[in-house]
């Protein structure tokens, strides 16, 4: 599995007398079993990024590269694309429409055109491996809670058994208990099954704790691309984007300056209580 | 997706036509269209000529836009087009096989693509310099007399707005449905006619249970501001006329005064 971006740009209506440079010479490689966050303030072109990884966009400029053969070319299979880098969206009421959430898990492997025992033994698998008990599987999805709609949600594009998993804002709009389970699954999920995740989204402190590599966007442009640590030791170029580090690296920024000989790259809660406790010990 | 649907496009700027009270736009669209169906001959469609190239002009609005919003209706006029040329009875001026062009089939042909060209050209500049919103402030005005029949005026014109500024939102939302469920394979362009009826399944259920959350939503957030319909109700931007609006009701006289004579005395 390889994706690439080549000097990718996109202009969103190009031809209006209000032309967007929603992307501008993007170079980007997504390497395999990678746990990657994506984040950026509104409007810095995550989205149109995303989209441009599995095909629902292609670039005005460059080429994305799907294990070396660009995704616009006319052999390229956009279905088997797609069920390769698997999508899914922030909004789980956008893609829920059958009867059942088993019905609608089966939507996928459907179109994949695969024999009904193989669509059976994926959506069990994909169900199972989101954490969507087997009660609810006859229910309707829209009867759902809003958590357990977004993990239907995921289930029904890793039904597909994608090579790389997208998820645009997964936790946007649940309480910290559910927005806890789901990133702790999708963390089960990269462990357990070494598939490459990109994970869009606004909580630095999720992004902390979980992956691997942070990409940071502003204004189509991709400003870092690192790890968590190195990412967040801007701290003043962040908040000039409109975005943050964690709260807990604020505070070691902030007892280093009192005088306590705390490192400042620190980025989650466990790690800062270590710190500190080293260097409170005589 | 959204690029295909310019009916009742609003086009940003700020010429005298967009600054014009939507009530003098609405009766000048209706008095244009009078004074174009009473034209029967040269002089008649010059007058609407003149009228409407003045009207484009002051509009400010590229003529691009106008002309886009005559492709939908191009296969209308074709076939109108196509049916007076033949169909018409009278002097044969050139046959081909058993289809005969005649001397007044080819002059009803004209006047019809003129009229259907000039009428389309009229109502969209209306609609391109007057705001959605606009358009049902000035209807509900001009209809609000048949208030005293009982008519629910103020309601339909609410439902008019409401359903014009969820168009925006739909497609919006239909888009995003689109993308999601093509994201998990699905195709909306392929397979026979029964393939691509159930093809849209996946996108009109999600689309309706949005639309109708959206509805119940918009209910309980007018009712939590108290609306209960059009009685006292007062506006924000009332709409009031200025010397340009009297200016253009004057226009207006003169255009269907002018149509009248030109029909009674040429």
């Amino acid at each position: 599995m390889s994706l690439e971006f080549k000097d990718v740009s996109y202009i969103y209506d190009a031809d209006s007398n209000i032309p967007v440079n929603a992307l501008k010479d993007i170079n980007l490689e997504i390497k395999e079993g990678v746990f990657y966050a994506l984040i950026g303030h509104t409007g810095s072109g995550k989205s149109t990024l995303v989209q441009h990884m599995n095909g629902l966009m292609s670039p005005t400029r460059g080429e994305v590269l799907y294990n070396g053969v660009p995704v616009r070319d006319k052999d390229m299979n956009l279905r088997e694309l797609r069920s390769k880098v698997g999508l899914v969206f922030q909004y789980p009421e956008h893609q829920l429409f059958e009867v059942s959430v088993y019905d609608d898990v089966c939507f996928g492997p459907k179109n994949m055109k695969l024999p009904p025992e193989e669509i059976k033994k994926r959506a069990e698998d994909a169900l199972r491996l989101t954490g969507v008990d087997e009660s609810l599987w006859k229910l309707s999805p829209f009867e759902l809670s809003g958590g357990q709609k977004r993990r239907v949600a995921i289930a029904g594009v890793l039904a597909m058994q994608p090579e790389i998993l997208i998820l645009d804002e997964p936790t946007a709009g649940l309480d910290p208990g559910g927005r806890d389970e789901i990133l702790k699954q999708i963390k089960l999920l990269h462990e357990s099954r070494r598939i490459t995740i990109v994970l869009v989204s606004h909580s630095m402190e999720d992004v902390a704790r979980f992956v691997d590599r942070i990409i940071v966007m502003n204004k189509g442009c991709i400003e870092y691309n690192d790890t968590p640590a190195n990412v967040f030791r801007h701290v003043e170029e962040l908040e000039e984007m409109g975005l943050s580090a964690p709260m807990v690296t604020y505070v070691m920024r902030k007892l280093r300056s009192l005088g306590l000989p705390v490192k400042d790259d620190v980025i989650t809660v466990s790690e800062a209580a270590d710190e500190i406790e080293q260097a409170l010990r005589p | 997706m959204k690029e295909r649907i310019t009916l009742g496009q609003y086009y940003q700027a700020d010429s005298v036509l967009h600054r014009m009270d939507p009530r003098v736009k609405l009766t000048g669209t209706i008095i244009y269209i009078a004074a174009l169906f009473m034209a029967g001959n040269v002089w008649g469609y010059l007058l609407a000529t003149v009228f409407l190239v003045t009207v484009i002009v002051l509009s400010e609005v590229p003529v691009k836009f106008m002309l886009r919003g005559m492709k939908s209706i191009a296969l209308l006029i074709a076939i109108t087009v196509f049916f007076n040329l033949f169909m018409t009875p009278g002097e044969v001026l050139y046959s081909v096989w058993k289809l005969k062009i005649t001397r007044e089939g080819l002059y009803i042909a004209v006047t019809m693509a003129i009229r259907l060209v000039y009428l389309i050209m009229g109502s969209n500049i209306m609609t391109l310099t007057t705001t959605p919103n606009g358009l049902t402030d000035g209807l509900e005005s001009l209809l609000s007399p048949l208030k005293v029949l009982h008519a629910p005026v103020h309601e339909v014109a609410m439902m008019m707005s409401i359903a014009l500024r969820f168009i925006p939102i739909l497609m919006d939302e239909t888009d995003k449905i689109m993308k999601a469920q093509m994201a998990r394979g699905a195709c909306f362009d392929e397979g026979n006619l029964i393939e691509r009826a159930k093809s849209l399944v996946p996108l009109l259920v999600p689309l309706f249970v949005s639309a109708f959350r959206r509805a119940g939503d918009l209910a309980l957030a007018m009712e939590a501001r108290c609306y209960r319909g059009g009685e006292h109700r007062t506006k924000m931007k009332p709409l009031h006329y200025e010397l340009r609006d009297y200016v253009g009701y004057a226009v207006l006289v003169i255009l269907i005064t002018a149509a009248i004579l030109i029909r009674v005395l040429c």
